[in-house]
């Protein structure tokens, strides 16, 4: 275990259900104080790292199973550690992380395992271990030599306002409607920044619950009409009929990070085809 | 009960500024959440919403007559709160899913099942944090013992961070890559009854 300072060792037996009375200074200033609360967060993923990684004795095994397991959303952060633990185990080298993890179980096994998924093709392993190819396109269309030339033919535009600022908002307020014509093959959104003066942005792109989120990083504003905009070019084909949500962190000159700043929500009408 | 209307005198009475006040209330309802978890609350969601609604039907003398710390208010009616649910876990059956538990033979399947799901959500979620949070994650979480620890002090140093600051990007890595994949493993629809069983 790594060496821990007075306060975290409070905090470590508080979550360890070995605090009397204290725990209400404990619970009241988590409450008061949002970076004590951080950094009680920050000594519970320790324990769970150490009880994961078998660096803890039996009886505090024993009071971490008691008072760190009893709900689901506990015992989530535990299979996830696990499985951060697993994976960073077995990438040693990009790629092989799971044929690490497969070899340090059960080594016929992993054998056989192996071979059927070689037999079924590498190619659904390769897919889910490289980059989305539209993670590809849309960092190429958003790089800023492609950003500042003109629009194309077929290139659809349109301006959108944030629906919440700092997760503060209606999220379906005033929720805009696209009708993407046929044949077009980028959409250009200009994000009105209302305000925000961040160096650049990093952006997600959330597209209903069945799709994983896109990301592309250090989108810079362009002046228009004398408002900041950010102009953000996506794949028409990433944007499939219903709800998405582009949420913008701010990145400042030293690369630190203001995060989910402005939000923006909008439909996708219909067939695009 | 919380209603737009009652929201905003909510905020009104945490803050001044709605945007401070906002982020008050986030914070409060978050850590509400998360004491009612480590009280071992079962539903620790609902209880913090309880906790909420409770005060805001004090709000008309909160904002009269309170004088101190909002958050310190929340933590009372928290305190409150909490012996009543003890006291009813302690008094009822506890909620499903293990009531009726599948047939050990299905129940391995489906533990197969959701670990490879949760694997391939790790490595796709892993794939999507920025580059620089991949690599950190990747270096902090491969060692044990000894070698973690010597392994923590380098990379703290290579990165010209103290120990407790490298803690601290790895714990904001930790909270986007842990979103991301219980995002992903509800879009996979993970059986919730063995995603979550005690190992």
């Amino acid at each position: 275990m790594e060496e821990l300072d007075d306060e975290q060792r409070l905090i470590r037996r508080y979550l360890m259900g070995q605090l009397g009375p204290e725990r209400e200074r404990v619970e009241e200033r988590m409450l008061a104080d949002p970076d004590y609360f951080d950094r009680v967060l920050i000594v519970e993923e320790g324990l769970f790292e150490d009880f994961v990684f078998g660096d803890m004795s039996a009886p505090e095994r024993e009071s971490f199973n008691e008072h760190l397991l009893s709900s689901p959303r506990q015992v989530k952060k535990l299979e996830i550690t696990k499985a951060l633990k697993n994976y960073a185990g077995a990438t040693r080298r990009p790629g092989a992380w799971w044929i690490g993890s497969l070899m340090s179980e059960h080594k016929l096994g992993a054998a056989l395992a192996l071979a059927a998924l070689l037999l079924l093709g590498s190619f659904a392993a390769y897919r889910m271990l490289m980059r989305d190819p539209l993670e590809t396109e849309l960092a190429r269309l958003n790089s800023r030599d492609a950003i500042s030339a003109q629009p194309g033919p077929s290139v659809y535009a349109e301006t959108l306002t944030a629906s919440r600022f700092r997760g503060l908002g209606a999220r379906n307020d005033g929720e805009k409607e696209l009708t993407i014509p046929p044949g077009t093959e980028v959409v250009l959104l200009h994000l009105a920044l209302s305000g925000d003066d961040s160096e650049s942005y990093n952006v997600t792109l959330t597209r209903g619950a069945k799709e994983w989120p896109l990301h592309i990083e250090g989108v810079r504003p362009v002046s228009a009409d004398g408002a900041k905009v950010l102009p953000v070019k996506i794949p028409s084909r990433a944007l499939t009929a219903g709800p998405h949500e582009l949420t913008l962190s701010g990145v400042a000159l030293d690369g630190s990070l203001d995060e989910n700043i402005l939000s923006y929500t909008f439909r996708v009408a219909g067939d695009k085809k | 009960m919380l209603t737009s209307e009652t929201f905003e005198r909510l905020l009104a009475w945490l803050d001044a500024d709605r945007e401070r006040a906002g982020e008050k209330y986030r914070h409060i309802h978050r850590t509400l959440i998360q004491i009612f978890v480590w009280k071992r609350c079962m539903d620790a969601e609902a209880w913090a919403d309880e906790v909420v609604d409770r005060v805001v039907e004090k709000l008309p003398e909160l904002a009269a007559d309170y004088k101190g710390n909002p958050a310190l208010y929340f933590y009372g009616v928290a305190k409150r709160a909490a012996n009543e649910c003890r006291r009813e876990q302690f008094t009822h059956e506890p909620l499903s899913p293990t009531l009726n538990p599948p047939a050990p033979e299905i129940r391995d399947e489906e533990e197969e099942k959701t670990s490879s799901t949760l694997t391939e959500c790790t490595a796709g979620c892993m794939a999507r944090l920025m580059r620089a949070e991949r690599k950190l994650l990747r270096r902090y979480y491969r060692w044990r013992g000894q070698k973690k620890i010597d392994a923590h002090r380098d990379l703290a140093k290579e990165l010209g961070l103290k120990p407790g600051a490298l803690r601290v990007k790895v714990h904001r890595a930790r909270a986007k890559l842990d979103e991301c994949i219980i995002d992903c493993m509800q879009r996979k629809g993970a059986d919730e009854t063995i995603w979550w069983k005690k190992t």
